[in-house]
């Protein structure tokens, strides 16, 4: 149970990869982060497929910072997987996004997202907004028992 | 003049417009009808009456004649008899030579002649009408003779009536002659014995309820042949003239004419009514020929005016149908004649008008389609907008900051400056793209209709503001702000700005003050936010309201010149208007008007419209 992942990064935009990890980093919290690049990876990650599929379904993240606008498949989509699926539904999900369109917050709601985040432009406001996220999904919370014990 | 003219219009017999078409026609058939009726029957019962009653007045004037006629028949037969008397040779040698035995063999004679029972008197006159021998029992007066002779004196008639006792009796008069020479007079008295029944005879023989009255020619004396009556009136206008007078039974013509050989005059008088009996049996006639003439012809001038409006009515209502908003209604009228082309033209510009609205319908809902689609390229846009631009700059500015973290111990304060450059211009274009968004977003957004407490949506704003500015105490007084109906979140946008206007405005000054009240207009009401701070110069003003134009620099006052546009922006969706009152230094003063409720009715309609072009509205 050791050496658990904690934080599973969906991004496909490298930047704000580069800035969610120095950010969870400065509080202490990238250890155990994975970042992958778009929805496809993300579910191979998450349902221990294709290039993760030695990875086993037993060890899922404590956290999923789930980006919408990404190539191949898309946040919402991926959301929806992770929520439909018995092994993966209990993830905390965040999402995090540029986008404040209506109908990305209504559809990720009614998926069950856990929360959702507008990532703000300025890097001082980003910055706090991930390491507060970071401090309450990974510390705060108390995150479901795993299927397995 | 011009208020009395409606009046006049009213009393006008030819308000018979008011009346339908199918109430007018037969009035008019009915009443030409009458007036022909009315006109036509006078001028005949008219005419008729005037024959009538000259056919009358001949058959009275032939009667009296003919009766004048017979009665002077009978008198020359009666005088006849009594020259048969006088010339008698014991009366002729009487008068030739009277000595006692002449006058025993006359008087035998005047005896004799009693034995008809018809003569009650019988006297021989000389010639000068003194008497000289009589006989019989019948008394007279002592110069009746004279009279009876005068005027009379060689030839055989009846003389005057002459009433004794309870009969009427007439002398018979026969001159006595020799050789042509008159001698004397014998009078032959008889009474009148005519009885009831023949005067009836007579009467009905002339018919037309005539009345029949003998008289003396003298006028002295009248009598109905039965009992001596008062003279008729109008005995003296002469004889052989019409005469018109009353009678209790009615008006009545009268005609005398003399009889030969007497001296008696015949009167007959025949009652005007019925004489006029015909004409006026002929008016009746006319009444009631002209009252179902007016009843018929007003029921066929219905009946014509009922095929006439009844496909009228038809069309009306179908037109009233169309005005009503019903393409779809059509008349059926299956007629040849213009009626029936009308209903045809109806038809056609029916189904044109039907075609045109269902082009039309086509056409907006097409255009619609069109524009459903621009508008979700429009949002699609938007969402790249927000979510693309944001990204690279948030990459400047994440890199600007760790290269500030980073390697701030090895920067010099000219690099220092630069960085921060940077970093304050990445959150100037943030805040501008924030601005944009919410500005393009409100076109299509959805404008709800709720009832505001514009007051605590006004305060909750200062109170939201005023953290904004830690560091700086503002006086703000919020007087009594009236109730308004509109969208609370747009109208919360509408006081954040303007009084977050007004702060920053007047954030440079020490006392600075801000004031927000209302007043109530006509239309609506409006609602103001003054303040004590830069204010403008008013001959900007325009520019105020526009995307991107701003009055102050950067460096006196932040800010991207989107907000004031978006004012402007929800309160044309409101139906509202904005203006603002300044002076450079002198402060500035923003007042915005929303209309009233009874406008509501418009503002609804428009926001129907504009929200079924625009489609559904998708900003939270």
């Amino acid at each position: 149970m050791h050496n658990q992942v904690e934080v599973l990064l969906v991004e496909d935009n490298i930047h704000d990869a580069e800035m969610t990890t120095r950010a969870l980093k400065k509080v202490n919290l990238a250890n155990n982060l994975v970042h992958v690049k778009d929805g496809e990876e993300a579910l191979d990650f998450i349902f221990a497929r294709g290039k993760f599929k030695d990875r086993g379904t037993d060890n899922p993240p404590k956290v999923i910072l789930l980006d919408i606008k990404m190539p191949k498949v898309d946040g919402i989509e991926v959301l929806r997987q992770i929520k439909s699926k018995e092994v993966s539904k209990s993830i905390p999900v965040v999402i995090m996004t540029s986008s404040k369109e209506e109908q990305d917050v209504i559809s990720s709601y009614s998926l069950g997202v856990n929360s959702y985040v507008v990532k703000p432009v300025d890097f001082d406001g980003f910055a706090r907004a991930v390491s507060q996220l970071g401090m309450y999904w990974l510390l705060t919370n108390q995150p479901p028992m795993p299927a397995s014990m | 003049m011009e208020e009395k003219r409606p009046i006049l219009s009213k009393l006008s017999p030819f308000s018979l417009r008011k009346l339908s078409i199918r109430q007018q026609l037969p009035l008019l058939i009915c009443l030409l009808l009458t007036v022909l009726m009315a006109v036509f029957g006078t001028v005949s019962y008219m005419a008729v009456r005037r024959a009538a009653l000259g056919i009358g007045q001949q058959r009275l004037v032939t009667l009296t004649q003919q009766l004048s006629t017979m009665f002077q028949q009978s008198a020359r037969k009666l005088a006849g008899a009594t020259q048969a008397l006088a010339n008698q040779p014991a009366v002729v040698h009487y008068l030739e030579a009277p000595d006692t035995t002449t006058a025993s063999g006359a008087q035998e004679v005047l005896r004799k002649s009693l034995a008809d029972p018809q003569t009650v008197r019988t006297e021989l006159l000389d010639l000068q009408g003194r008497q000289l021998l009589s006989a019989g029992n019948m008394k007279v007066r002592p110069d009746v003779n004279k009279e009876i002779l005068n005027g009379k004196p060689d030839s055989n008639f009846v003389g005057g009536f002459y009433p004794a006792g309870d009969s009427i009796y007439a002398p018979l008069i026969a001159t006595v002659t020799r050789d042509k020479k008159p001698l004397g007079y014998l009078i032959r008295w008889q009474p009148l014995r005519t009885k009831p029944k023949d005067v009836e005879q007579f009467t009905q023989l002339i018919g037309a309820g005539a009345v029949l009255y003998f008289g003396n020619s003298d006028g002295s004396f009248w009598t109905n042949l039965l009992k001596p009556v008062a003279a008729p009136p109008l005995a003296a206008e002469g004889l052989r003239k019409t005469v018109n007078y009353k009678r209790p039974n009615g008006e009545v013509i009268a005609f005398s004419m003399p009889i030969g050989s007497s001296k008696w005059i015949v009167r007959v008088e025949l009652s005007q009514g019925l004489l006029l009996e015909t004409a006026t049996r002929f008016l009746y006639w006319m009444i009631g020929l002209g009252v179902l003439l007016i009843i018929t012809g007003s029921f066929i001038a219905w009946l014509i005016s009922r095929n006439f409006t009844r496909p009228l009515n038809h069309l009306m209502r179908a037109t009233a149908a169309i005005a009503a908003g019903d393409y779809s209604s059509s008349v059926t009228i299956h007629r040849k004649d213009e009626i029936g082309n009308l209903a045809d033209s109806f038809n056609s510009m029916t189904t044109r008008v039907r075609q045109a609205q269902e082009n039309l319908e086509s056409k907006v809902r097409s255009r619609t389609e069109e524009l459903e689609a621009v508008n979700r390229e429009l949002e699609a846009f938007s969402y790249s907008v927000s979510h693309d631009l944001r990204a690279p700059l948030r990459a400047v500015s994440g890199y600007a900051m760790m290269l500030k973290e980073d390697y701030e111990d090895r920067f010099d304060d000219e690099a220092k400056r630069i960085t921060d450059n940077i970093l304050s211009n990445v959150k100037m274009m943030g805040r501008l793209i924030d601005d944009l968004i919410a500005f393009s977003r409100l076109g299509k957004r959805e404008v709800k209709r709720n009832v505001i407490d514009m007051k605590a949506l006004a305060e909750g704003c200062v109170a939201e503001l005023s953290a904004t500015w830690p560091e700086k105490e503002f006086d703000i007084a919020i007087g009594s702000l009236p109730d308004c109906r509109g969208d609370s979140d747009l109208l919360k946008q509408v006081w954040l700005n303007l009084i977050g206007n007004a702060m920053k405005y007047s954030s440079k000054k020490t006392d600075a003050r801000i004031f927000i009240g209302a007043s109530k207009e006509a239309e609506g009401t409006v609602y103001h936010v003054r303040d004590n701070g830069a204010g403008f110069d008013m001959k900007y003003a325009d520019k105020l309201f526009k995307v991107f134009q701003r009055l102050h620099s950067q460096d006196e006052f932040e800010g991207t010149g989107v907000g004031l546009a978006l004012v402007k922006r929800i309160l044309d969706k409101h139906r509202g208007t904005i203006r603002a009152e300044s002076s450079p230094g002198q402060g500035a003063v923003f007042y915005f008007e929303l209309p009233n409720d009874k406008q509501e009715l418009n503002f609804n309609l428009y926001a129907q419209s504009s929200r079924s072009i625009a489609g559904r509205g998708q900003y939270p």
